[in-house]
């Protein structure tokens, strides 16, 4: 093809998308809302995997002391934990402490008279010596009659994979709900676009240009449809990691700022997450636009 | 050049528009097609352009079967072929030189030979000094010669004009018969409908006349013979000068 050829191709292209910018605004919004939504999804899913990997390296477990237990039998326990080989630390907290700290955390008017009826358990919290000990340690502890409950880190990896299943799940129903809702407005403004066009579209039939040739135009604003959208979703969900990893680096809660040490950094998917963007911008929109000349263009 | 073999026509409604044509007009020639409306005149001219296949028959067209003529070839078809209507077709938002040279520019033509073609084409329609007026700016007459102006950039072989003269003042529809006439002096073949008479007496042409979807007369050949392009003016080599 010739470059002349091509250059009025392009503006052509370019032309349609201003002279129906209404439409092509709605294309280009949900194509980059969907876009955007697929980005999150995926971004969290990593970081999940991350925070997974990162929690299953800690070796604190958290054993939760049965509500009815005697001290008789409280003195029993804290025998047999202090006596395990595979521990490297044993800490007690006791209900009346448990309380004390919410108090100072939560203030004395909340927690009024939780002295009476204190709802907290008993508590230790134990370490392991070697972290591949963890899950045995665990059940060990879970089997004890006394014990309530045991909280181990992969109970909690556990709760975040689930989360992120969740998630997954939801957000590929709205994912796919939105691609469909992509396709079918921007196959709409292409059919518009033709219909604008069509007194030009008729010509070029009679004056022997080819099929290719007369679709070209309607294809490229497809395409510039997804380019815009990978675009706009690109930085934004920039912006929005960017945010939320400041938000979580600030709190004071040594939890989530440890959390927070475990989320990948942008610098590292910032490649390929916008190379996806694009590709899938891409692909979308020049399915929207084929689907609709398929239909409308018979040349 | 053309040629239809027991062509018959009928639309999915069941309009039959073309009954048993048999119809032949040799390079060169220039053929009025006569007849009321409703007769199938512009049904045989879209046969002609491969924008309707016959329901039964065989047409040949400038060396191409159209029978068994491939989709994808049909823009070669078109390519040998200048087409005029009626309601002009001119694209509004573009000037009278735009429009021409838009017949090149979709067709793989170089910006170099379109800056050649295209002057020498309007001045041969005598629209040099109306290149960069829009469409509305002008007459209906003008606007005719823009649209034949954009049928014969292409270099075209066969001229086809469905009803050219339907929206000009009579005087002016013989300037765009005159136009053909000239053009047809140089070899390019010419298939006019018109459902004017004094054009038909005027130009004493070849008449087909078509009634019912059948050709109900036909004068055969007759007017200017054959004759080449000596001076290659049609053929855009004059315009290398
Ligand atoms: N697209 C169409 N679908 C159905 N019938 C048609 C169509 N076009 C034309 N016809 C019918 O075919 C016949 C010939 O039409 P046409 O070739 O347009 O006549 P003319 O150009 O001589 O006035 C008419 O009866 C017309 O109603
Ligand atoms: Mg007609």
């Amino acid at each position: 093809m010739r470059s002349g050829s091509l250059r009025y191709l392009f503006r052509e292209g370019v032309r349609s998308v201003w002279v129906n910018r209404l439409m092509s605004a709605a294309s280009v919004g949900v194509l980059s809302a969907c876009l955007m939504l697929i980005g999150s999804a995926v971004l969290l899913a990593a970081n999940v995997k991350s925070m997974v990997g990162f929690v299953g390296q800690q070796n604190e477990i958290i054993v939760v002391v049965s509500d009815s237990v005697t001290d008789a039998q409280l003195a029993e326990l804290d025998d047999t934990i202090k006596g395990m080989e595979e521990l490297a630390s044993v800490k007690f907290t006791s209900k009346e402490q448990a309380l004390i700290s919410q108090i100072e955390i939560y203030g004395e008017s909340l927690l009024a008279g939780f002295e009476e009826d204190n709802p907290y358990p008993d508590m230790y919290s134990v370490t392991v010596k070697n972290i591949g000990d963890v899950e045995r340690v665990s059940q060990t502890l879970a089997e004890m009659p006394e014990v309530e409950q045991v909280r181990s880190p992969e109970e909690f990896a556990d709760v975040l994979v689930s989360i992120e299943k969740m998630v997954t799940v939801m957000g590929a129903l709205v994912v796919i709900v939105l691609a469909v809702v992509s396709l079918v407005i921007i196959s709409n403004t292409i059919r518009i676009a033709v219909f604008n066009r069509r007194r030009e579209v008729n010509i070029m039939k009679y004056v022997g240009a080819r099929d290719s040739f007369i679709r070209l135009p309607f294809v490229i604003q497809g395409v510039f449809f997804g380019i815009l959208s990978a675009l706009i979703a690109f930085f934004v969900v920039w912006a929005g990691y960017s945010f939320i990893y400041a938000l979580l680096a600030q709190n004071g809660s040594p939890w989530i700022a440890q959390a927070a040490a475990s989320i990948i950094p942008f610098e590292t998917i910032w490649l390929p997450l916008l190379v996806s963007f694009g590709g899938a911008g891409i692909v979308t929109g020049m399915i929207g636009s084929l689907l609709s000349l398929r239909k409308h263009l018979k040349v | 050049m053309v040629n239809f073999e027991h062509v018959t026509m009928i639309y999915d409604n069941g309009a039959v528009a073309l009954k048993d044509i048999n119809l032949h007009i040799d390079k060169g020639e220039f053929a009025f097609i006569v007849g009321a409306s409703g007769a199938g005149k512009s049904t045989l001219m879209k046969l002609l352009m491969c924008e309707l296949t016959p329901t039964s028959g065989n047409i040949q067209v400038n060396g191409f079967d159209l029978t068994t003529l491939k989709r994808r070839k049909i823009p070669d078809l078109r390519r040998t072929l200048g087409v005029v209507f009626q309601d002009f077709r001119l694209i509004d938002s573009m000037n009278v030189y735009e429009n021409v040279a838009f017949a090149l520019r979709v067709t793989d033509t170089s910006s170099k030979m379109i800056r050649r073609r295209v002057p020498y084409i309007l001045g041969l329609v005598e629209l040099s000094d109306k290149a960069k007026c829009m469409p509305r700016e002008l007459s209906g007459g003008e606007q005719q010669r823009v649209a034949l102006a954009r049928a014969l950039v292409n270099n075209p072989a066969f001229i086809i004009a469905d009803e050219p003269t339907g929206n000009i003042d009579p005087a002016l529809s013989y300037e765009i018969v005159e136009l053909l006439n000239e053009i047809n002096r140089c070899g390019t073949t010419i298939l006019m409908v018109t459902h004017q008479h004094e054009l038909v007496t005027r130009f004493p042409k070849r008449v087909i006349t078509i009634e019912n979807g059948t050709i109900a007369s036909d004068t055969g050949r007759r007017g200017t013979p054959f004759q080449a392009d000596p001076a290659g003016i049609y053929r855009g080599e004059a315009s290398l000068v």
